[in-house]
């Protein structure tokens, strides 16, 4: 399947801005199931500096200096990506307990690579009502597999789908005590969950197609950028999960980057010198099918 | 036979009985080491020289050193910032008279043992931001590095000339009741105490100085010119003069006094995050003349901070895009971002077991015996021993301290167990070392002993004799408050210590300039003006000149009316209340100095002490009186006294590095001075003479001291140019107050009296014109007269000078716009003359002239200090640009 992906983000300011400083995580990568083909960034106005590199996860990032003034600013990503369904679920796998003796013990790379996602991240919290939420899905002696398809099920079910509720820096307590969230919290969630158990799993941030296969219904999270979790099943490799529509990744969905969490992946982030207090922002994601040439 | 004279328990015999004998009545406490007694109670070897010179002090010789370092530390305006309910507080930095002497066999011992573990953070720094091999063999467990918030992942892979990662580092050591040492706590990003160590040796040497001679101690300079050459060592390739700067977080952080001690030391600028800018993948420095380009950053920023881009997005102490530029190899920032991470003391607990795999030795200088919780093995063995242990939070930045469960409630203890149940990951249970005491000088004069703490530092060095590291000579001791005392922090209420190693061989007199700098065939001095003065230096030295100007007008104008008050104002005597109550009124119109703004520039920290809000002025005081009483000491009133001399400390605090020796002590007596106002506020103007005086004078000096001692350059432009804006500008406003409305010739007759006093006039003006006081002759002396330094157009022919001298912003010939500004002030005045502005309108009554000439050149001045704040001074606002929302995170200004 080849998708056309457009991103674009839309800033206004109240004042002039002199100068911005910004890093992109707008180019998605290369993964198991999915080829990046072309990617494009443009920024108007025009950027003065310009820089690419892979970061910590090697996930690419464009670094970009505007130089002001101005009061509009316009980041526009167009990608194409060729995607293969993912592979069915593995009929069993290892246990938890038995991954969790392996994640902790082993030192096959695979295992030290996984072992970046195990621990708390700046906004990915491990305290004690993250792992009381968890435990009921990690009865002992469950397969990872299931336990981690019973644990988005769960969120899936327990918490209401609410933008405009929280903010990309809501804590996991708060979103805990008020269930409700958007796709963002829901995959923070589920990765807090997964590693307060022990366990390795990393926060995807990616694009659903807009347009549902005919027949289907559209998913949540559609118009924009979208937000999910990935889980290291040893011996097999990363399980990505979607608790937002409590779907296995599969058909549909495109990822863009990986990290701990949000914060290592936000599509934009950046310092601005000069525009004002307050500034307007918009941002339209358009996800489709394209046939392949 | 038995005497029953009591033995000692203090040992060898000291003859001399009619002195009492501060060494014989010292006595160490048991269970630890001393210092400075054998455990049979005579005086260690290495100690006698001291001993003897103890001795011959005595107890009030010893505390009278003690008060003369106070005096002298404070004259070179050395604290310690604290945190005080979440506001800095300054603190003044203590030393005590007796030093830590150590043996030069052991401290060579010691020396190496430093190094290598200064060697081994830097392998583990490259281990760690590398190929983390260190993690792949299971020697150190995944958690400790990956599971740390200090482990910064955008700095890996950033490369660095030269072997070394780590600059400098600093390792706290205790001795341990074995008499062993013990590394107590490593520092690997921005190592403090330097400069203390560096300020407290130049006291002590003034203080003790026969004895510093003689000892034969190894200096300190060969050091701080193994860091300048380190420093060009860590530059760019291609770099042939570095340029270096050291970026501090600002007059707000602990401490920033050895910041700016360290920057005039080595002389590297001192700047703030916001005083360098990157642009086409450099850094660069914004001075005065533009943007300078700049090599290497030592910085005393911590990790997270420097980079709000990659980094903690909400800092404002960073520099935007400095990792990027690093990352280029086109800046070298020291000690590399990132290094935090070894400050852990999950890792520091694992350092043993990693010797070997990095060194292929073993670890020389061990930390006391630690185990990391995050193993099981590690929590059982700490739940088990509990209440023997102290409990290292292994994050703390969290803002959490080390805490020792046997202190505790039982319902604390068990709360702290439930703690570390719960996260084990997050604590490391260490044995207690207690560590050895020594003499320190207690309030009376006597010797008490005092647990120590040394703070060694490492420069790398690939010259040194060992392990690529390169020692400074001792280092800064730190003393608890107590015998107790576990936990010897500069936050604490303890003092410090000079430490002297003794040496071998006789001192050489050393230089901490590089060899290569002395011997250059070229004239060494840089052209001033070359030597960059970041803009922020520039405005705070402009305050400085400014809020002195000010004080030193009220001080004058409050002496002049408190000379009147002295001659009692009889019942009858209208013309002299009605002269008084037009100088409390100009005392008012002078505060023309804006401290909102100012304060706003300088980033003012809380003065040391309470700075108990103003008490209300007492009842039965007159009422003109309880004015200018406000205008003299109420700090929540702009141009106050108070305020001002609050500004002007706090803006020279945050210039320091640029004020001399000499300056400094001035400014230490103003704090005094202020210090008292600021505690007992006066209720009446007598008893405020005498301190008044006393500031007058300090303040007469500060200004001499920088006319004649400063170094003609930029600073000194900024700094004189303030003084002289301020010094026209309330002038112009005193006379405006004073002289509009015509009043009896007998007031007029007090009030220009008054006048020429306050502007040191009067005598040149009775020369001039014998005994007849008339308005123009006065406004002739004290605005057209350009020989009477005090005149409005003597202030505005320097300031022209001034400001043509300045660095220009555009490379055209033509005028900047506040020269422009100030030869119309002066072009205003010109075409008028003092007669026509002493011309009274006879229908109104008043001298509209006056009124209007000075209304428009007070404005005209007011327009330069805007073109010149955004002209030279100007910072942007910075806000955080995140994907999904935009937080502004506060403004410059």
């Amino acid at each position: 399947m080849r998708y056309r992906i457009e991103h674009r983000t839309d800033y206004h300011y109240s004042a002039p801005v002199s100068r911005c400083r910004n890093e992109a995580h707008l180019r998605p990568r290369d993964t198991d199931r999915q080829r990046c083909v072309a990617s494009d960034l443009v920024v108007e106005p025009a950027p003065t500096g310009w820089s690419e590199r892979s970061d910590f996860y090697g996930n690419p990032v464009a670094a970009f200096v505007v130089d002001g003034p101005f009061t509009e600013m316009t980041v526009t990503a167009v990608s194409t990506v060729d995607v293969v369904d993912g592979d069915p679920l593995p009929a069993v796998g290892p246990g938890w307990g038995e991954a969790l003796d392996l994640l902790t013990n082993d030192l096959s790379p695979a295992m030290l690579d996984a072992r970046e996602f195990c621990f708390e991240s700046p906004l990915v919290s491990t305290a004690r009502i993250v792992r009381e939420y968890a435990e009921p899905s990690f009865p002992p002696g469950a397969p990872l597999v299931d336990a981690v398809a019973a644990l988005t099920e769960r969120i899936h079910a327990d918490f209401l789908y609410d933008p405009g509720f929280t903010t990309v820096t809501t804590p996991l307590d708060e979103v805990l005590a008020h269930r409700r969230g958007v796709c963002q919290d829901f995959a923070h969630l589920a990765v807090g969950c997964v590693r307060s158990m022990g366990l390795a799993a990393r926060y995807v941030s990616g694009y659903l197609e807009t347009e549902a296969p005919p027949g289907e219904e559209r998913l949540v999270g559609a118009d924009a950028s979208h937000a999910w979790l990935s889980v290291f099943v040893p011996g097999w490799g990363w399980l990505d999960l979607d608790p937002t529509n409590d779907k296995v990744v599969g058909a549909g969905y495109v990822t863009t980057a990986w990290g701990r969490d949000y914060a290592d992946v936000s599509p934009l982030k950046g310092i601005v010198f000069g525009g004002g207090d307050s500034h307007l922002l918009d941002v339209a994601v358009d996800v489709r099918h394209v046939l392949a040439d | 036979m038995t005497t029953a004279v009591p033995v000692g328990p203090l040992g060898p015999s000291d003859d001399r009985t009619a002195a009492p004998s501060p060494v014989a009545a010292y006595g160490a406490p048991p269970g630890c080491t001393d210092e400075f007694r054998e455990d049979d109670g005579s005086v260690r070897a290495r100690w006698r020289q001291v001993a003897e010179a103890l001795d011959g002090f005595g107890p009030d010789g010893l505390a009278s050193r003690r008060d003369e370092l106070a005096r002298l530390l404070r004259n070179e305006g050395a604290t310690y910032n604290v945190a005080v309910d979440g506001r800095s507080v300054r603190r003044p930095w203590t030393l005590d008279p007796v030093p830590l002497v150590l043996d030069p066999v052991e401290w060579a011992r010691l020396e190496r043992a430093v190094a290598q573990r200064a060697l081994l953070l830097d392998l583990v720094n490259v281990d760690l931001y590398g190929d983390r091999s260190l993690v792949a063999r299971g020697l150190v467990p995944a958690e400790v590095v990956l599971g740390h918030p200090a482990f910064l992942r955008p700095c890996a892979g950033i490369p660095l000339p030269g072997a070394h990662h780590l600059f400098l580092t600093a390792v706290d050591v205790v001795r341990e009741s074995d008499g062993s040492f013990r590394a107590v706590a490593d520092r690997a990003q921005a190592p403090s105490g330097l400069g203390y160590a560096l300020v407290n040796r130049s006291a002590l040497s003034r203080v003790l100085p026969a004895l510093h001679r003689a000892s034969g101690m190894e200096r300190q300079a060969g050091f701080f010119r193994a860091i300048r050459a380190g420093v060009a060592r860590a530059a760019p390739e291609g770099t042939d003069e570095p340029r270096v700067v050291i970026l501090t977080p600002g007059p707000l952080s602990e401490t920033y006094f050895e910041h700016a001690y360290l920057a005039s030391y080595l002389g590297y600028p001192l700047v703030e995050g916001r005083d360098l800018v990157v642009q086409n993948n450099r850094v660069w420095l914004r001075s005065l003349s533009g943007l300078d380009p700049v090599d290497v950053v030592i910085r005393r920023v911590d990790d997270r901070w420097c980079d709000p881009v990659e980094l903690r997005a909400d800092s404002l102490l960073g520099v935007p895009g400095l990792l990027e530029v690093a990352r280029r190899g086109r800046v070298a920032v020291l000690n590399p971002l990132g290094s935090g991470i070894l400050e852990s003391p999950a890792l520091a607990a694992l350092l043993a077991d990693v010797a070997p795999a990095l060194l292929g030795e073993d670890l020389a200088l061990r930390g006391p015996q630690s185990w990391w919780c995050g193993r099981p093995d590690g929590l059982s063995h700490v739940l088990a021993g509990f209440d023997h242990l102290l409990l290292l939070p292994v994050r703390p930045s969290d803002g959490s301290r080390p805490v020792r469960p046997a202190l505790l409630t039982r319902a604390g203890r068990d709360e702290l167990q439930e703690r570390v149940r719960a996260r084990p990951g997050d604590w490391v249970g260490q044995e207690i070392v207690v560590p050895s005491t020594m003499p320190t000088v207690a309030d009376d004069g006597t010797l008490v002993p005092r647990p120590v703490v040394l703070r060694t530092f490492a420069v790398a060095d690939d010259a040194a004799d060992s392990y690529a590291f390169r020692l400074l000579p001792g280092g800064l001791t730190r003393v608890g408050a107590d015998t107790g005392s576990l936990v010897i922090s500069s936050r604490g209420d303890g003092t410090s210590k000079d430490t002297w190693v003794a040496s071998a061989e006789p001192a050489l007199q050393q230089s901490p300039w590089l060899p290569s700098v002395r011997a250059t065939p070229r004239p060494v001095l840089v052209p001033e003006l070359v030597v960059a003065l970041p803009g922020r230096v520039a405005a705070r030295l402009f305050t400085l000149g400014r809020s002195s100007e000010h004080a030193e007008l009220v001080v004058r104008l409050i002496r002049t009316v408190l000379a009147r008050l002295d001659q009692p104002i009889g019942s009858g005597d209208e013309d002299g209340a009605q002269s008084l109550q037009v100088l409390l009124a100009a005392l008012g119109a002078a505060s023309g100095f804006d401290p909102a703004a100012d304060a706003a520039a300088v980033g003012t920290p809380v003065p040391p002490g309470d700075a108990a809000p103003a008490r209300s002025v007492a009842e039965g005081v007159l009422p003109h009186d309880r004015t200018a009483l406000a205008l003299l000491f109420d700090e929540s009133t702009d141009g106050s006294l108070v305020s001002t001399l609050g500004i002007l400390v706090e803006s020279a605090y945050s210039v320091r590095e640029q004020l001399s020796a000499d300056t400094w002590q001035l400014v230490g007596d103003i704090e005094e001075e202020l210090g008292r106002f600021r505690r007992r506020p006066p209720t009446q103007f007598v008893g405020a003479q005498p301190s008044l005086l006393r500031l007058q004078r300090s303040l007469l000096a500060l200004s001499g001291v920088c006319s004649e001692n400063m170094e003609r350059d930029s600073a000194w432009l900024f700094l004189d140019g303030g003084r002289r804006l301020e010094r026209a500008r309330s002038l112009v406003r005193l006379l405006r107050s004073v002289l509009v409305e015509k009043r009896t010739d007998v007031v007029e007759d007090l009030l220009v009296e008054s006048l020429l006093k306050t502007s040191e006039s009067l005598m040149i003006f009775r020369r001039r014109a014998g005994s007849i006081l008339h308005v123009a002759g006065a406004l002739d002396l004290l605005v057209y007269d350009v020989a009477n330094p005090r005149s409005v157009l003597f202030q505005l022919d320097e300031l022209v000078a001034h400001l043509a001298e300045l660095p220009k912003r555009s490379s055209a010939q033509r005028l900047g716009n506040e020269e422009r500004l100030a030869l119309e002030t002066i072009t205003l005045l010109r075409l008028t003359d003092p007669d026509r502005l002493s011309a009274v309108d006879a229908a109104a009554g008043r001298r509209s002239e006056l009124d209007s000439v000075f209304a428009t050149t007070d404005g005209l001045l007011g327009d330069l200090l805007e073109s010149l704040g955004s002209t030279y001074f100007a910072h942007e606002r910075l806000s955080v640009l995140a994907g999904g929302q935009l937080e502004s995170i506060g403004g410059g200004s």
